[in-house]
């Protein structure tokens, strides 16, 4: 997430009207391994309210990826299996811990956000 | 005027494993049987853009079903199948494919399905094949142990967050409306259909030990493996087709997990040449 400006980045990601629907109602931190940082996502009433380095090993949900398993998953077409967060884990190695309830009930809302996140590693974020 | 699509739905009464069933199925077109088989968790309606293809229907008569506890498939209302765990079984499939074949008086109909229907494809290829003229399998595998994940089935799961994980299972470059309508049908299944159609995809498919003995010189069988399909990747079809004397395989570049409603003009670009084939050969 080096390089990004968060606070644009929360405030897209909490004005994609896919994510609101979806994400209603979460209270949860994901942790993600992206390096060279850990990067915490957390959420607050169905909202995106933080997104910045942080300690995943207090977060609800965290997901792992290989080296270079970030890059391919958010290029824009990425190659098969890195196009989603259930074929990257079954597939390429992503690893996925903590509450796998709330993951899954919360895959979709997780989706759009990596969904901005790619427009904002691709530059048209 | 009003515009109508080709596609007539009605139902029939079939009786399976001594248990009666009203079953629905649209069909459309004319020449040979074509029988469509919906994957798991979903219905007919996944092969709705086929039922409308001009140049499939007019070599062929296209009937796509809903299996019992799918689509307008009811549950059977002579049992109390609130109080039992829903389980698909092969013997069932078999049953029940082979009893609406007959009871529409198809002669030796082409069979085409996808992932449940592939699976249940190849299963009918080594023990029925007679049955059918051909038989084409997408999204297919040897076996796949293991991914009946019982979070497909929870109270705290809502439907809609399965469908979201689906969406997934297609190619990133279908298009968004059809992969849309895609997840939208698979949100609409009844909460157990899933896993329970998982319990024959997962505990009873396997060929392992009988995949050679499948024989095609009589009945050809195809099999295709979507290229983003990371539940049963190309890699899997291949090597089940490797196992089977005669058998044809091809990944389908682009495509994920539910080709036939994902991306229909790309899917029929793979299947129009198999189809094409079948007709020259009956």
């Amino acid at each position: 997430m080096r390089g990004i400006d968060a606070v644009a980045f929360v405030a897209a990601v909490n004005a994609d009207p896919e994510f609101r629907l979806a994400a209603r109602y979460w209270n949860a931190k994901v942790g993600l391994n992206f390096p060279p940082d850990n990067l915490v996502l957390t959420f607050e009433n169905g909202a995106l309210i933080e997104a910045g380095p942080g300690d995943t090993a207090t977060a609800d949900i965290r997901l792992t990826a290989p080296e270079g398993g970030w890059l391919e998953f958010l290029k824009p077409v990425p190659r098969p299996f890195h196009h989603g967060m259930l074929p990257a884990i079954v597939r390429e190695g992503f690893a996925l811990d903590g509450d796998v309830v709330l993951w899954t009930t919360y895959y979709g809302a997780l989706s759009r956000v990596f969904a901005v996140m790619k427009t904002f590693v691709n530059g048209q974020g | 005027m009003a515009r109508f699509d080709k596609a007539v739905g009605r139902y029939v009464y079939l009786t399976v494993e001594g248990v009666d069933y009203r079953v629905y199925f649209e069909e459309s077109g004319s020449g040979i049987p074509l029988l469509l088989q919906h994957t798991a968790g979903v219905d007919a309606r996944q092969w709705r853009f086929f039922l409308e293809d001009e140049e499939i229907t007019r070599n062929f008569r296209l009937i796509a079903y809903d299996l019992p506890f799918h689509g307008k498939s009811l549950p059977p209302s002579s049992e109390r199948w609130w109080e039992q765990e829903y389980r698909l079984t092969e013997s069932f499939l078999k049953e029940f494919i082979l009893g609406l074949s007959a009871a529409l008086e198809l002669d030796r109909p082409v069979f085409l399905g996808v992932s449940l229907g592939g699976y249940i494809a190849t299963d009918l290829a080594l023990t029925h094949a007679d049955s059918f003229r051909a038989i084409i399998g997408c999204e297919v595998s040897t076996e796949l142990h293991g991914l009946d994940n019982p979070l497909f089935h929870h109270p705290q799961i809502s439907d809609g967050a399965k469908a979201a994980q689906m969406y997934d299972a297609m190619g990133p470059e279908s298009p968004e409306a059809c992969k849309r309508e895609s997840t939208w049908l698979f949100s609409q299944a009844a909460p157990p259909v899933m896993l329970g159609d998982l319990y024959y995809v997962c505990n009873e498919h396997d060929l392992t030990e009988t995949a050679h003995k499948i024989r095609t010189d009589r009945t050809p069988l195809y099999l295709l493996n979507g290229e983003y399909d990371f539940v049963m990747p190309p890699s899997h079809g291949k090597a089940l087709a490797d196992r089977i004397k005669g058998a044809r395989f091809s990944s389908m570049a682009g495509l994920g997990h539910f080709p036939m409603i994902e991306n229909p003009p790309l899917f029929r670009r793979h299947v129009m040449p198999i189809l094409e084939e079948i007709r020259r050969l009956f």
